[in-house]
């Protein structure tokens, strides 16, 4: 690229890009949401909030189909303009993908957008030994595990470990969470433990995820020691 | 929701070790069953292939259900059509009634399950025995299958030597699963010489030809359908596929997904009665029947609920084992016939009212749906059975009133959480006695997520605007790795080494002629058509016996097969080229002489040469020596059929 060129294209305005923050990480992970801004800014663009609190997909999930569908027309309706939304979450990009009614707008999971517009290296370290949990989501709806992967190997100093049985579910699972809370608090031990068992010369000391819904559940059963990142947290330190 | 099936997965999970247990033992099947299905580069085609064939059943269900009666009742079969399951289980008491027997054998068939045959007909006065090895277990233990193909998986080997001695079948003390195997197999033999009906499910109805499919490991099925003169098969008609060939892709699909084989051991086709052996025309004995109890049990009206494409199930039970749910409470929490997604899926719409929980237990993680072999999309119509219970029930889901309001008003959420936290004094301690608060802590087990000082949205609206300064060059992307690309199939192989391979690997083993003889013994027998064919090599064999006693003192008989099938290791073995069906399951050695020349190459080209050739009234492909993993998953040869099986080539 000719600096005649670069030139040109840095008088360009920065296309802005409407990122979706589903409700529970505005109310109980906020700091994924504020990673997840500034480091699509420091990537070049400009970020737009919408409207939008939330897909719909709780309602959905627990068989309130009324309900859902109320609650994912204010979300279509906050979007009206827009022909590409980020979903800062594997779930309910998934779900919003598979039950798309505004047939304009493309649903775009988070890592999927991130590996697209990122450095093939991120500029800062950041020494971490980190167990990667993909949801069965980003694993097999909007199928994104690989981009999230991809994009944790392109920071220098992390350690990216995983779990001997990638493909199990972590337990959370919206209101199977409370409906059914001993085994989902089953699931999630089994699921920390196998994240952070013994691995030679590597010791655990955190849990790097594209879903806060699970991160929110492992963390409640998991061991106070380990620290808990969106990897969207984890790439806005090694981008700076 | 009463929250009775959340009651008893929680007593489950209060016996750790029975959990630990129960998912080590289910991991490992798993794994199996994962590695078997990486070597099929074809995996995705045949799924789709036969989520098609089986979507065309249910169009044509009705009309097929009609061919397949005709074309068994062509070929002497008996079709006997039940509405329900008290009618099937009418049904089969008066076959028995009218055969005059009391002592039955029954090889696995969840229909019967479905049904509650077994205690119907001990009721009426009759032994039923289950011979398949894990039902021969849980029937001894008194209590139901826990998983559809493995069914005494949560058994230990030592519950199982304790459950053996005190039925005297063993030593007290024993627990080596080729031991307690053994045992079995000894007491359920003169079980089997002394049954007068042998009971199967089917796992595949042949419209086309009006044939049972039967598959089996054991050899269990065939020895309880060539023993007894009655052979009665109860299965759903959802059981139908339209022709033979949709054989092949479904056998792939059912082997490797139930655990990693290529092939099952005995694939039998029975196409009407088989006729009567040496030894009972000698004795004048009755002529043989085949009975074929097509049960509906509310399949038909399953079709309108969100369970239809349920009834593609090959009840291969890979949902089963890869669920994390039914890996950690068993089969039996679920108090319902068929445990786990597949269980779920079906069980509001078979099981009524008293199943609605059901759909509730499902994290809806989606791994049934991707494991399953026809492409059911369980987590799919776990989802929408909840919507449908919900309509129906007009049940709300357990979500705080007004959340919804919320929601649907981004202003009126922000407003309320910013106060929620400025008042949280009042808020919290009033949220903390929240039901949905208090399950989500679960008595302690786990713990509530610290509420941040400042929302996201709050933040973002605050926050002042960001530098605005140049655009930095988009750093240059990099394509996503493409996905590894499956290695192809296998160069051209030669045949022979290919059948030698899958042979091996289900347990049996290619030898020449040459090293034939010193492989057989001195007690060595033929049957007639064996003995022919060895006489044009200069070998002389004695006849075999026909009396299934003598039969089962046999070490080694050499029999005939008509040809190999080189991808599934299998041989292609008509039965009336016997004297008796017996005399190929009862010796313990059993070797097959098949010509040479004759090799197809897959199943596709074998069906496709039984499609030209006709289906003779029973014959299997066999793969291997007899086999069960019934106990702890290991794996014995000789569970009711040979040891061993020697395949040569002439």
């Amino acid at each position: 690229m000719s600096r005649r060129q670069r030139t040109t294209e840095a008088a360009l305005p920065r296309p802005i890009i409407p990122v979706f923050v589903p409700c529970f990480i505005d109310q109980l992970w906020p700091a994924a949401g504020r990673a997840a801004v500034e480091l699509i800014e420091a990537l070049g663009f400009s970020v737009q909030v919408p409207g939008a609190v939330c897909c719909g997909q709780l309602y959905s999930n627990s068989g309130a189909e009324p309900d859902a569908r109320l609650v994912r027309r204010q979300f279509e309706r906050a979007l009206t303009d827009r022909y590409e939304v980020v979903v800062l979450s594997a779930s309910c990009a998934g779900y919003l993908h598979a039950t798309r009614q505004h047939d304009g707008l493309r649903i775009v999971e988070f890592c999927d957008w991130v590996l697209r517009h990122a450095p093939a290296r991120f500029p800062t370290r950041v020494e971490r030994t980190c167990a990667l949990h993909s949801s069965c989501s980003a694993l097999r709806t909007t199928h994104t595990a690989g981009q999230a992967r991809e994009l944790l190997a392109r920071v220098d100093g992390l350690r990216v470990v995983e779990p001997e049985r990638p493909e199990e579910c972590c337990g959370f699972g919206g209101t199977f969470a409370t409906s059914f809370a001993d085994l989902s608090v089953k699931m999630g031990q089994d699921k920390v433990a196998d994240l952070v068992r013994e691995r030679a010369g590597q010791d655990v000391d955190s849990v790097v995820s594209a879903d806060c819904s699970c991160l929110l559940h492992l963390r409640g059963v998991g061991p106070e020691r380990l620290a808990w990142f969106h990897i969207a947290e984890l790439l806005n330190l090694a981008i700076r | 929701m009463t929250g009775a099936l959340a009651h008893e997965f929680s007593k489950v999970l209060k016996r750790p070790e029975f959990v630990a247990f129960l998912d080590r033992a289910l991991d490992y099947k798993y794994r199996r069953a994962e590695a078997g299905i990486a070597l099929v580069p074809e995996w995705q085609t045949w799924r789709e292939q036969a989520s098609r064939l089986k979507a065309r059943v249910r169009e044509r269900l009705d009309e097929l259900v009609v061919e397949f009666s005709e074309n068994a009742r062509a070929a002497g079969a008996i079709v006997h059509h039940v509405a329900d399951a008290e009618a099937a289980n009418q049904t089969v008491l008066d076959l028995c009634r009218h055969a005059g027997a009391t002592k039955l054998v029954k090889s696995k068939s969840m229909t019967t399950e479905e049904c509650g045959l077994n205690p119907f007909l001990e009721a009426h006065g009759l032994r039923i025995t289950d011979t398949d090895l894990g039902e021969r277990i849980v029937q001894l233990f008194g209590e139901p299958p826990s998983h559809i193909v493995t069914p005494a998986i949560h058994r230990t080997r030592r519950e199982i030597g304790d459950l053996f001695a005190a039925h005297d079948m063993i030593e007290p003390g024993i627990d080596d699963p080729d031991l307690l195997t053994a045992a079995a197999r000894k007491s359920l033999r003169s079980l089997f010489l002394e049954a007068e009906l042998g009971l199967t499910g089917a796992n595949f109805l042949v419209a086309e030809t009006g044939t049972a499919v039967v598959v089996e490991n054991e050899c269990n099925s065939l020895l309880g359908t060539s023993i007894p003169r009655v052979h009665v098969v109860v299965a759903g008609i959802e059981k139908i596929v339209e022709k033979t060939a949709d054989l092949s892709t479904f056998l792939s699909l059912l082997a490797r997904s139930a655990t990693g084989q290529r092939l099952t051991t005995y694939t039998s086709h029975y196409t009407g009665p088989q006729p009567r052996t040496p030894e009972e025309s000698d004795r004048g004995a009755g002529d043989r029947e085949l009975h074929i109890v097509l049960v509906d049990n509310g399949r038909r009206r399953l079709r309108s609920t969100p369970a239809s494409e349920a009834l593609a199930c090959i009840r291969c039970g890979a949902c089963l084992t890869a669920c994390p749910v039914f890996r950690r409470v068993g089969g039996h929490a679920y108090d319902w016939v068929i445990p786990g997604p597949i269980g779920v899926v079906l069980g509001p719409g078979l099981g009524g009212p008293g199943q609605y929980e059901l759909p509730g237990a499902s994290s809806l993680c989606g791994l049934c749906s991707e494991v399953c072999p026809v492409h059911i999309d369980l987590a799919g119509h776990i989802h929408e059975w909840r919507t449908e219970l919900a309509a129906r029930t007009g049940k709300a889901p357990a979500l705080p009133v007004g959340l919804r309001t919320l929601l649907c008003h981004p202003w009126l959420w922000d407003v309320t959480m910013r106060w929620a936290r400025r008042l949280s004094v009042v808020t919290a301690p009033i949220l903390r006695r929240h039901g949905l608060v208090r399950k989500w802590t679960a008595g302690g087990q786990r713990r509530l997520p610290e509420v941040p000082a400042q929302s996201f949205r709050s933040w973002w609206k605050t926050r002042p605007s960001p530098p605005a300064g140049e655009r930095e060059p988009a750093p240059a992307a990099r394509p996503a790795s493409a996905a590894a690309v499956e290695a192809a199939p296998a160069p051209e192989t030669a045949l022979e080494d290919l059948f030698a391979e899958a042979l091996a690997e289900a347990g049996g083993r290619t030898v020449k002629l040459s090293e034939l003889i010193p492989a057989l013994g001195s007690g060595a027998v033929a049957t007639r058509r064996a003995r022919e064919v060895l006489a044009e090599h200069d070998i002389e064999l004695a006849p075999a016996p026909i009396d299934d006693h003598e039969l089962a003192e046999v070490d080694c008989l050499v029999a005939v097969g008509h040809w190999r099938i080189a991808r599934g290791g299998a041989v292609w073995v008509d039965f009336a080229d016997a004297e008796s069906r017996t005399q190929l399951l009862l010796p313990e050695t059993l070797v097959l002489l098949v010509p040479e020349a004759e090799i197809v190459f897959d199943l596709p080209e074998h069906y496709e040469r039984v499609r030209r050739e006709g289906l003779p009234t029973c014959a299997t492909l066999i793969t291997g020596p007899s086999k069960t993993a019934d106990i702890e998953g290991t794996l014995v040869f000789g569970a009711h059929g040979p040891r061993a099986l020697l395949v040569c080539p002439l």
